[in-house]
């Protein structure tokens, strides 16, 4: 019988105890590892899509006229690019680990990461619809406050915008019959006047919850606000579609009534300088409405919302 | 009870007894040392010495991982794929591209080229030579030489060739349906019909 090398040095090398099986736990336990790992990317996925859809529900209530000149700015702007970015790696990972079980390889590209961002969008749309979407967003911004890009952050660096007329803050005590004290976000004190404001305004400024309040800041650093529309701020809560529609439907009437106010001046005056003092035939209100010029009537007419 | 011969055992019912016994691992190496020799020849592990070496890794990778094989494909499968991972290691380690043994398996190779039921644009016909065909196969791409040399010349069904190289049972047939274009592409048409 001829000699056979590779026979004899491989069963010499196993005699000689040089290799050994290595034992079933290894394998058992780098299989669960793969799987469990697949699990979570899937599970990271549905977070990320419920936040995103925290976001994106509420980026279609949002009072976008007030704070964009366009919509595409605003969504620049609020999306979750940290989510996006993150759903991508896990679909990545939950390929990965995947197609690493031991029988992962038999399904093709498309099945093992359609499946996986299909379990994703679901249980991300199941997150979402139990809350978890806002509760996830405002937990991870307590726990990283410097560095967490939140809906609740994101709205914030929006609105608190004094030099665009826009102000986040919460009632003091009033000022006379027609000014109130307002503190914003960053601890200033302003004077705001409340002459154009509606019943419902007043009732959400003086409710002393944090308020939005859109109006015309003055150039002078004496810190008065002429208010023209107060807003509740809904981003430390989860909102149902609609309660935010209900919101958006108010900001709108409201800031359109501004533009109706001023309807009658127009009528009789055909000069459209709603600042000159002139004296208007049986016009009850010589006072020109300043909030009928407010761009967010401009951009509410252009957008012909109303 | 009478206990059936070793020899008579298949693959599957002699690992769990190799596990309590090492010497019956013998059993294994008989059965397959043959196969894969000529399997890592085609594949580019040309010197007999590299491929003594290659073929001891392999044994031995099959030992250490016997508690790694399940009955979810067959073991021939499963010692083929140690097989493919460690001649590619080896080639790779080398830094040297496959070159295979394959012009002495002209009848073979020349099942490769498309027939008219294939092709309707046929560039050749059987007067291409065995050496022009394996000089083309060298040069393919991995990905489609592997499939084609299961396929070819290691006769495996889909299936085993998706056990073999972990790709979706899919993937194969359009690998090798690729692999046979690129391999017609591959073929300088002055070489046809010398």
């Amino acid at each position: 019988m001829t000699p056979d090398p590779v026979k004899e040095k491989v069963l010499a090398r196993i005699s000689a105890r040089e290799v050994e099986p290595i034992p079933c736990w290894y394998f058992t336990s780098i299989e669960w590892s793969l799987r469990t790992l697949w699990v979570l990317s899937v599970l990271m996925g549905a977070l990320a899509i419920a936040i995103i859809l925290y976001v994106a529900e509420h980026g279609l209530f949002a009072f976008v006229e007030a704070t964009h000149s366009n919509v595409w700015d605003f969504w620049f702007e609020v999306l979750p690019y940290l989510w996006i970015a993150i759903f991508v790696v896990m679909s990545a990972l939950a390929y990965r680990n995947f197609r690493h079980t031991r029988g992962g390889y038999r399904y093709s590209a498309v099945t093992v990461v359609g499946s996986s961002i299909g379990l994703s969008v679901v249980g991300g749309i199941l997150l979402h619809a139990g809350g978890f979407g806002a509760y996830f967003d405002h937990q991870f911004a307590e726990q990283m406050p410097a560095t967490y890009p939140s809906l609740e952050k994101k709205e914030l660096s929006m609105w608190q915008k004094p030099e665009d007329g826009r102000l986040v803050g919460a009632y003091v005590s009033d000022l006379g019959t027609t000014t109130v004290v307002f503190e914003d976000i960053d601890g200033a004190q302003w004077d705001v006047s409340i002459n154009e404001l509606g019943e419902p305004d007043e009732v959400a400024l003086r409710s002393g919850d944090k308020v939005r309040i859109i109006g015309f800041a003055s150039t002078t650093p004496d810190r008065q606000f002429y208010s023209c529309g107060v807003f509740a701020w809904v981003y430390d809560r989860a909102l149902t579609m609609d309660e935010m529609r209900v919101a958006r439907s108010e900001f709108l009437a409201r800031m359109v009534a501004h533009k109706d106010s001023d309807s009658q001046l127009a009528r009789e005056d055909e000069n459209d300088d709603v600042f000159a003092m002139r004296m208007v035939p049986e016009a009850e209100n010589t006072t020109p409405s300043r909030c009928a010029k407010h761009p967010v009537i401009t951009r509410l007419e252009a957008a012909e919302i109303y | 009870m009478e206990q059936q011969p070793h020899e008579q055992l298949s693959d599957e019912a002699l690992v769990p007894l190799i596990l309590e016994e090492s010497a019956l691992f013998s059993h294994i190496i008989d059965r397959y040392e043959a196969k894969l020799e000529r399997y890592i020849t085609r594949l580019g592990v040309r010197n007999r010495e590299d491929r003594q070496d290659v073929l001891q890794d392999i044994f031995l990778k099959v030992y250490k991982n016997l508690n790694a094989f399940n009955t979810d494909l067959t073991f021939s499968s499963w010692i083929y794929r140690i097989a493919h991972n460690e001649a590619v290691s080896w080639y790779r380690k080398r830094n040297v591209r496959p070159e295979g043994h394959l012009v002495d398996e002209a009848d073979i190779i020349l099942t490769l080229t498309p027939t008219k039921q294939e092709n309707s644009e046929v560039l050749f016909d059987k007067e291409v030579s065995a050496q022009v065909l394996a000089e083309a196969l060298d040069e393919l791409d991995d990905k489609y030489r592997s499939v084609l040399i299961l396929r070819y010349f290691e006769h495996k069904e889909y299936e085993e060739i998706s056990d073999i190289l972990k790709i979706p049972p899919g993937s194969v047939g359009t690998l090798i349906h690729r692999g046979k274009h690129r391999l017609q592409r591959l073929i300088d048409p002055d070489k046809i019909n010398v």
